[in-house]
C-alpha cells in the first residue's frame, strides 16, 4: 500500500514532529494509567480495609458498652441482671454511666482487684493473667435468640472480646518494718501511808539498829517495807522492731495488656475472625479446645512463630496460624475457641458482641434500626460504620486519588490531545502546497483526508505503546518506592485507664503497601486514548485538509 | 479538445474585484503544444488552473472532451486529473518526505495497481526522463533541473492526455530550463500528448505550436501560430 510507505515516510522523515506528538501523546496516556492504576490499587486497598465486617460474614455488629449518654428523667431502673440487654422492658437515655451500669462494671471488673498474697508465698514468682471486659460489658449467650428471632435477621454468631492483663512478677511482702523502743519513762505515784502493822515492823526494827549502832540513815533502808521502797523510778523501753502488714504493696510486678477473643467454632463462618483472614498456618478446628490465632500485628510484636505454647493461668494454648483480623470491627490480638476463654474467665456462657448477618443486604440498615430499639442499650454497628471510622493515610490518599486523580486525568489528556492536535495542524497547515499538490494529480478528498488521519492514528499507535510502557514503568516506580499508607480504625474494644492499669491502645492499624495492578483492561484503556488522541488530532488536521482547495493551495506558493 | 467560451474568473481582494481572466474564447485542438505567455498577474496561471479543473470560472464554460468542468462534480473532477490530465508546476512541488521514485508513484496510488506494478511504471518514466538511476534519492538530494523532471515523470505517470505545465523552467538555469522545455515538446510528440504551457519568458515560445500572449486576464496582440 502505497499509504502506508507514505506514512511511515512522513513520520520517519519528519522525525522531529513525530517524535514530539507521540511523545506527547505517550506522556498524557502513560500519565493517565498510571494514575489510574495508583488510584485503582487503592480502591482495591480501600475495599478489603473498608468492608472488613463483610470479610468475617457480618453485617452487624452488636455490643453492650457502658452507656455515656446524658441523664434522663426518662431512664428507667434495671429489672435485668447487671450488663443485660434489658429486652424490651425500658427504654430512653441512660445516666452517663447509669448505677446498674456501674455495678455491672466493677463486678465484671473485680477480678483484678484481688489479693496478691493469694498468688504464692512472699518472694514467689508468679505469672497470672486477669481477664476484663473494660468498659464493653458481657451478657448471657441466650440473647443471640431474642436477637434471631427479629425480622430479617439470618444468623446470629457470638464472640466474647476481653482485655487480658498478663502479671508476672514476685508475690510482694506484703509487711512494713517499723522500729520502736529506746524511749524512758518516768513514773510519778502518790504511796498510801504505813499501815500499823508495817508501823509496829519498822519501829522494832529501828530499835534493833539503833541497838547496834547502825547509822539512822543505814537503819531507814534496812527497816522501810518493801512496797514503799518501790513508789518511784525509771523505765526504759528496749529498742525493738516490729512487723506489719501494708497496702497496697510495692513489688516488681510487670503488667501487660492485650486484647483475647473468643471465637464461636459451632459458626466459623460467622465469628470475630473466620477462616478467611487467616494469613500462616491453619484456623482454629472444631474441637480444637487448646488451639488460638494471633494476629500479625501481636505476632510480630511479640516474636512468635506458629507451634509457640501461650500460658494462660495454667491453660496451655498452642498457636496455630496467624490472621489478618478485620480493621475497626473487634480486632483482637489473640484468639481462641469461645468455651475455652470463657471457661479462662469465668464467665461460663457469657458473651459480649453478637454478630449479625441479614437476610437481605438491603435491609442492613432498617434491621439496625430495629435491634437497636428491641434492645435499648444495645450499639449496633454496620459496616458502613466501620468504614466511617477507618482513617488514616490510606483514606486520605484514596480520597485524593478519586478527587484530584480524575481531574489531573482529564487535564492530562486534554493537554496530550491539544499538543497531538496543534502539531497536526501546523503540519498540515505547513503542507497545504503538498496536500493541494496531492489534490492536483489526481487525489480525491478522501484519499488526502485518510492520509491525514493515517499519520495521526500512527502517532497515535506509537504513542500509545510507548504510554504503555511509560504507565507500567510508572506504576511500578510508584509501587516500588512510595511510602506504605496506614489505615487506622479505633476498636471497639476500649479501655480507660480506670484501673490504673494503663491505657492500652486498641486502634488496629493497617499498613497496606500502595499497590499499582496494571490489568489488561488499563493497557487497553491507554491505548485507546492514544488512538483517540490521533484520531482526534487527525480529525482536526483533516477538516482543515478537505477544504483546502487545490487552486488556493498551488497559489500560496506565490 | 478544450472550448473555452467567454470565460471570466474573478477574485474579490479586499474590497476590489481582481478580474484574473477577463472573458476568454480559446479553443485548443489536440496535439497542440500552447505556449501562454505573460507578465506575472496577467491571469495566466488562473487559466491554466481553470484548463486543469483545479478551479472553476465564476462565468463562461470550460468544455473539455465534451466535459462541462463546471458542471462536474469533485469526484469527476478528482478522477479527470487523475487520468486526464498532467501537472507540472514551478516548485516542482515534490513530496518531500518520498524518493523520486515514490513521488512518480504517488501519482499512481489512487488506482488500484499492485505494488510491483506500480513500482515499474514509476521507474520507467524515471528512466524515460533520465532519471533512473536517481530513483532513490529524496528531492532535497536533487538538482532542480533533476527534481523537476521527476516533477514531469509524476505528470506523465498515468499517460495523462494532457500536461498543464505552470512556469516549469521558472525556478531553473537557461540550460535546464531548455532542457525540459525540450523534454516536454519530445514527450508530446513522442506521445502525441496535448501540452499548455504558461511562462513569462518569451524564449520558451519558440517550442510552441501555438502561442498566446495574455495581459490583465485577456490575449492580446503578439499572439503567433507556428507550423
Amino acid at each position: 500500500m502505497f499509504f502506508l510507505t507514505y506514512i511511515r515516510n512522513e513520520l520517519r522523515r519528519r522525525a522531529g514532529r513525530t517524535v514530539l506528538t507521540v511523545l506527547g501523546l505517550a506522556l498524557g496516556v502513560g500519565l493517565v494509567a498510571a494514575i489510574t492504576s495508583v488510584s485503582n490499587g487503592l480502591d482495591e486497598a480501600q475495599r478489603d480495609v473498608l468492608n472488613p465486617l463483610a470479610s468475617v460474614g457480618t453485617d452487624l455488629m452488636v455490643t453492650r458498652p457502658v452507656a455515656t449518654a446524658t441523664p434522663s428523667p426518662a431512664a428507667g431502673t434495671p429489672e435485668e441482671g447487671p450488663g443485660g440487654f434489658g429486652f424490651g422492658r425500658f427504654g430512653g437515655a441512660r445516666a452517663a454511666i447509669s448505677a446498674e451500669d456501674q455495678a455491672a462494671l466493677i463486678k465484671e471488673n473485680q477480678s483484678v482487684i484481688t489479693d496478691l498474697s493469694k498468688l504464692g508465698d512472699a518472694g514467689d514468682k508468679f505469672v497470672h493473667t486477669y481477664f476484663l471486659p473494660a468498659t464493653q460489658l458481657t451478657f448471657p449467650a441466650e440473647q443471640a435468640a431474642d436477637v434471631a428471632k427479629i425480622e430479617g435477621v439470618a444468623a446470629v454468631g457470638t464472640g466474647l472480646t476481653l482485655l487480658a492483663v498478663h502479671q508476672e512478677g514476685t508475690v510482694p511482702e506484703i509487711v512494713a518494718e517499723i522500729q520502736t523502743g529506746g524511749e524512758t519513762i518516768t513514773v510519778e505515784q502518790n504511796v498510801s501511808p504505813p499501815t500499823t502493822a508495817e508501823r509496829k515492823v519498822m519501829e522494832e526494827c529501828f530499835d534493833k539498829q539503833r541497838k547496834s549502832g547502825k547509822s539512822p540513815r543505814d537503819a531507814f533502808g534496812e527497816c522501810m517495807p518493801e512496797r514503799l521502797l518501790r513508789f518511784r523510778g525509771s523505765v526504759n523501753v528496749p529498742e525493738r522492731t516490729i512487723r506489719q502488714a501494708l497496702n497496697p504493696p510495692e513489688t516488681d510486678i510487670t503488667s501487660e495488656t492485650y486484647t483475647i477473643a473468643g471465637v464461636d467454632l459451632a459458626k466459623p463462618d460467622l465469628g470475630l475472625i473466620t477462616e478467611s483472614q487467616l494469613t500462616a498456618g491453619k484456623f482454629l478446628s472444631a474441637n480444637g479446645t487448646a488451639e488460638g490465632v494471633l494476629s500479625d500485628a501481636y505476632a510480630q510484636r511479640q516474636g512468635i512463630a506458629v507451634g509457640h505454647t501461650l500460658d494462660l493461668n495454667g491453660t496451655k494454648i498452642t498457636v496455630v496460624g496467624f490472621a489478618k483480623p478485620p480493621l475497626g470491627g473487634q480486632a483482637a490480638d489473640v484468639y481462641i475457641p469461645l468455651d475455652t476463654l470463657q471457661k479462662l474467665s469465668a464467665r461460663k456462657g457469657r458473651v459480649n458482641v453478637l454478630l449479625v448477618r441479614a437476610a437481605d443486604a438491603g435491609t442492613v440498615k432498617g434491621l439496625s434500626a430495629d435491634i437497636a430499639s428491641a434492645f435499648p442499650g444495645a450499639q449496633v454497628t454496620s459496616a458502613e460504620d466501620v468504614a466511617a471510622r477507618v482513617s488514616g493515610s490510606l483514606v486520605d490518599a484514596a480520597g485524593l486519588a478519586d478527587r484530584l486523580g480524575t481531574m489531573l486525568s482529564t487535564v492530562l489528556l486534554i493537554a496530550a490531545f491539544l499538543i497531538a492536535s496543534l502539531l497536526t495542524l501546523s503540519s498540515v497547515s505547513k503542507r497545504v502546497r503538498e496536500l493541494g499538490t496531492l489534490k492536483a494529480i489526481g487525489w480525491s478528498k478522501g484519499l488526502v483526508v485518510r492520509q491525514v488521519v493515517g499519520e495521526s492514528l500512527a502517532q497515535g499507535a506509537l504513542g500509545g505503546i510507548i504510554g504503555i510502557g511509560l504507565g507500567i514503568v510508572t506504576a511500578l516506580a510508584i509501587a516500588a518506592f512510595a511510602p506504605p499508607l496506614q489505615a487506622s480504625a479505633a476498636s471497639t474494644t476500649s479501655t480507660g485507664a480506670i484501673f490504673g492499669l494503663g491505657q492500652v491502645s486498641t486502634a488496629a492499624t493497617d499498613t497496606i503497601a500502595l499497590r499499582a495492578p496494571i490489568d489488561a483492561s488499563l493497557l487497553m484503556l491507554a491505548f485507546g486514548l492514544a488512538l483517540l488522541g490521533g484520531l482526534v488530532s487527525g480529525a482536526v488536521g483533516a477538516l482543515r485538509a478537505a477544504r483546502l482547495r487545490p487552486a488556493d493551495a498551488l497559489r500560496e506558493i506565490g | 479538445m478544450y472550448e473555452l467560451k467567454n470565460v471570466f474568473k474573478r477574485y474579490r481582494q479586499g474590497d476590489a474585484t481582481i478580474n484574473a481572466v477577463d472573458g476568454v474564447d480559446l479553443s485548443i485542438p489536440a496535439g497542440e503544444f500552447l505556449v501562454i505567455e505573460g507578465a506575472s498577474g496577467s491571469g495566466k496561471t488562473t487559466l491554466l488552473q481553470l484548463l486543469g479543473g483545479l478551479d472553476r470560472p465564476t462565468e463562461g464554460t470550460v468544455t473539455f472532451e465534451d466535459h462541462d468542468l463546471e458542471r462536474l462534480g469533485e469526484r469527476q473532477l478528482a478522477d479527470l486529473r487523475l487520468r486526464a490530465f498532467g501537472f507540472v508546476f514551478q516548485q516542482f512541488n515534490l513530496i518531500p518526505t518520498l524518493t523520486a521514485v515514490e513521488n512518480v508513484e504517488a501519482a499512481l496510488a489512487p488506482l488500484r495497481m499492485k505494488p510491483a506494478a506500480r513500482r515499474e511504471k514509476a521507474s520507467a518514466r524515471l528512466e524515460e526522463v533520465g532519471l533512473g538511476a536517481r530513483a532513490a534519492h529524496l528531492p532535497s538530494q536533487l538538482s532542480g533541473g533533476e527534481q523537476q523532471r521527476v516533477a514531469i515523470a509524476r505528470a506523465l505517470a498515468n499517460d495523462p492526455r494532457v500536461i498543464l505545465a505552470d512556469e516549469p523552467t521558472g525556478n531553473l538555469d537557461t540550460r535546464n530550463g531548455e532542457e525540459i522545455v525540450n523534454l516536454l515538446a519530445r514527450l508530446s510528440r513522442e506521445h502525441g500528448q496535448t501540452v499548455i504551457l504558461v511562462t513569462h519568458d518569451r524564449t520558451v515560445t519558440g517550442f510552441a505550436t501555438r502561442a498566446l500572449h495574455m495581459r490583465d486576464g485577456v490575449f492580446v496582440n503578439g499572439s503567433r501560430t507556428n507550423s
